[in-house]
């Protein structure tokens, strides 16, 4: 399960790398296009479906390497139990928000393939296929959570705090 | 409850679940989540996904990846080290000596890297050493340091101005321009106030150990050609509207990818590392710009800025004294949370008052974009003093100590900029094509 669980995260979190080294051909293809005079058709409307992949996909390995942001400043002076029990509760309530957010982020994807969504470009992609990146991105993001929602209540460290723990001791280091 | 009543319950929300440590991007969709609960009947959990996936696929937002990633390949390269090495005997003769490396390197540096965080690393990855090993005094080294890292964010290409621009709906493109002409006003501010402070101290600035011909420094020079090359494909495609920001990013990492290639200094490692950190950055910015796609629609539904707006109106506040309210208020938040999402938050509920008092928002992108500028170098929360505690093993109020003349020099180009507004708008109003 341990197992399972890290590859999904690295595994989305390298799919996310991908779709941003993505953007960046797809825009050089679109400025070769315009000095060679083909047309990238809708490649606006591709690279910002890969935006959207890139940024969600990425949410839960960005998460584990506590690189997103949060005002520390109090929590970092609890130790201790107190500071576990804020550590649940903060995670408790987040993975609550992102189950909410994932559940209606899947609803969407659903009902664009209902009512077969198509893109507004010159090439119409089915919306619930860029959509789904959303969904999934999100769905994986709440898994995280509630991963750590479980290290907590067992008395563990939780991923983003080791993660920090171990940058820490990599920059003593190097000084 | 009344507009009042939701207004504190909403406050007190935020300040709850961020003083509890909750992540800036869920805080964000939380009370974004709130006031539609509070405000309508409309089935929220649908709208936010349909919000946050307009916001999200887009279009604009493509530049910012490509930009942190073209500072990721740069900070990984041997640029910091050519940039010493080129700029030294060319500023040893000032007063203040080698302390200019540190606002002019950053000037350049910010001219191709976007954030002030990683303005400051690169630079100050060479210049630090250097000097301490020079003897130059330290508060000052340091102090310049933060100082000037933070015109990453000012002179472009600049992440927090794609974030603005996003966010309150601008050209991107004329807002990189409008930072130009600031952003050499705070380099002549920070170069001017070291030459002063070196007249007055003459025996804290070590003598010169550079001895060299003109023809000697003009070949170290050599070293900058492609720094300087880099800079004119990004910043000359904009302004000579050739490329959208989007695309003079990718030149850029293109750019960027020869420049390590050729210096021997990219290999699959640093090229995978140099993916993945862009890839998490971005990540970052954008749940929270997300959040605040979501919050600012929600605000729309509960008119809490319309009404906020009509009530700064109706207080015959002048323009003048409403900058520098805001101002006041940048700086007090500025301790405390970062400056992405004090744009995003400024976006979702103040952009309506500016309007009202007839503020350019092209004018306005750059004066938060100061404001955020100061926040970076303000204790307890600032990302350059977290950079430059790392490099020095100074605390963070030390750093913050040693920086504060250059905050100071900062709210001096906020005045300077409200009295000249011509110093913002100029140059985007000569940009050719592409808004």
């Amino acid at each position: 399960m341990r197992k399972f669980l890290d590859g999904l995260y690295t595994g989305s979190g390298v799919l996310a790398g991908i779709f941003l080294v993505l953007i960046a051909g797809l825009s050089l293809a679109q400025i070769s296009g315009r000095l060679l005079g083909f047309d990238a058709y809708s490649f606006d409307d591709f690279a910002g479906f890969c935006m959207a992949a890139s940024s969600f996909l990425g949410l839960a390995h960005t998460y584990r390497r506590n690189e997103h942001i949060r005002v520390a400043m109090l929590v970092d002076r609890l130790s201790g139990g107190k500071r576990l029990v804020l550590e649940a509760l903060c995670l408790a309530a987040s993975s609550f928000l992102v189950g909410y957010f994932a559940w209606y982020a899947t609803d969407m994807v659903l009902t664009s393939y209902q009512i077969n969504d198509v893109s507004q470009g010159l090439v119409a992609v089915p919306l619930w296929l860029p959509q789904s990146g959303m969904a999934l991105g999100l769905t994986i993001m709440t898994l995280a959570l509630l991963d750590d929602v479980v290290v907590v209540l067992r008395r563990g460290t939780p991923s983003y705090l080791a993660a920090e723990r171990s940058k820490k001791i990599a920059m003593s280091e190097n000084i | 409850m009344g507009t009042l009543g939701v207004t504190f319950f909403l406050l007190t929300l935020l300040a709850l679940l961020l003083a509890g440590g909750v992540w800036i991007a869920l805080v964000l969709l939380a009370m974004g989540w709130a006031a539609m609960e509070l405000f309508t009947s409309t089935p929220v959990g649908k709208l936010m996904a349909t919000t946050v996936w307009g916001s999200s696929a887009s279009w604009a937002l493509t530049a910012l990846p490509l930009f942190i990633w073209m500072g990721e390949i740069l900070f990984r390269s041997r640029i910091s080290e050519d940039m010493f090495k080129g700029l030294a005997p060319w500023l040893s003769a000032l007063p203040g000596r080698l302390m200019h490396c540190n606002v002019i390197g950053c000037g350049i540096f910010a001219a191709i890297s976007g954030s002030s965080a990683a303005t400051a690393a690169t630079i100050g990855k060479m210049t630090v050493p250097e000097l301490t090993k020079r003897g130059y005094y330290e508060p000052m080294v340091i102090g310049s340091l933060a100082g000037a890292g933070t015109l990453g964010l000012l002179i472009p290409p600049s992440i927090i101005m794609i974030v603005y621009g996003v966010a309150a709906n601008v050209s991107i493109a004329r807002l990189f321009i409008a930072g130009v002409l600031p952003g050499i006003l705070l380099m002549s501010l920070f170069s001017g106030y070291i030459i002063v402070w070196a007249l007055l101290n003459p025996d804290k600035t070590p003598a010169s150990d550079i001895h060299m011909s003109f023809a000697q420094k003009l070949y170290a020079s050599r070293l900058l050609i492609p720094t300087v090359l880099l800079i004119a494909a990004v910043i000359g495609s904009i302004y000579t509207g050739i490329a959208t920001p989007t695309e003079a990013a990718v030149l850029g990492v293109v750019g960027s990818l020869l420049l390590s290639l050729v210096s021997g200094s990219l290999d699959w490692k640093t090229f995978s590392e140099s993916v993945m950190g862009a890839m998490r950055t971005s990540c970052m910015i954008a749940f929270i710009l997300t959040g605040a796609a979501f919050l600012t629609t929600a605000m729309g539904f509960t008119g809490i800025p319309k009404s906020m707006a009509a009530w700064i109106t109706g207080q015959d506040l002048s323009p003048t004294m409403l900058i520098a309210v805001l101002t006041l208020l940048f700086i007090v938040l500025g301790c405390f949370i970062d400056g992405i999402s004090m744009v995003v938050l400024t976006a979702a509920v103040i952009l309506p008052t500016v309007e009202a008092a007839h503020i350019d928002l092209l004018w306005f992108g750059v004066f938060i974009v100061l404001v955020v500028e100061m926040a970076q170098i303000t204790p307890p929360v600032g990302f350059n003093l977290y950079v430059l505690q790392g490099m020095t093993g100074k605390d963070i109020f030390s750093v913050g100590k040693y920086a504060l003349p250059f905050f100071l020099l900062m709210v001096a180009a906020v005045s300077i900029i409200w009295i000249f507004p011509e110093m913002v708008t100029y140059l985007p109003q000569r940009m050719l094509g592409r808004g």
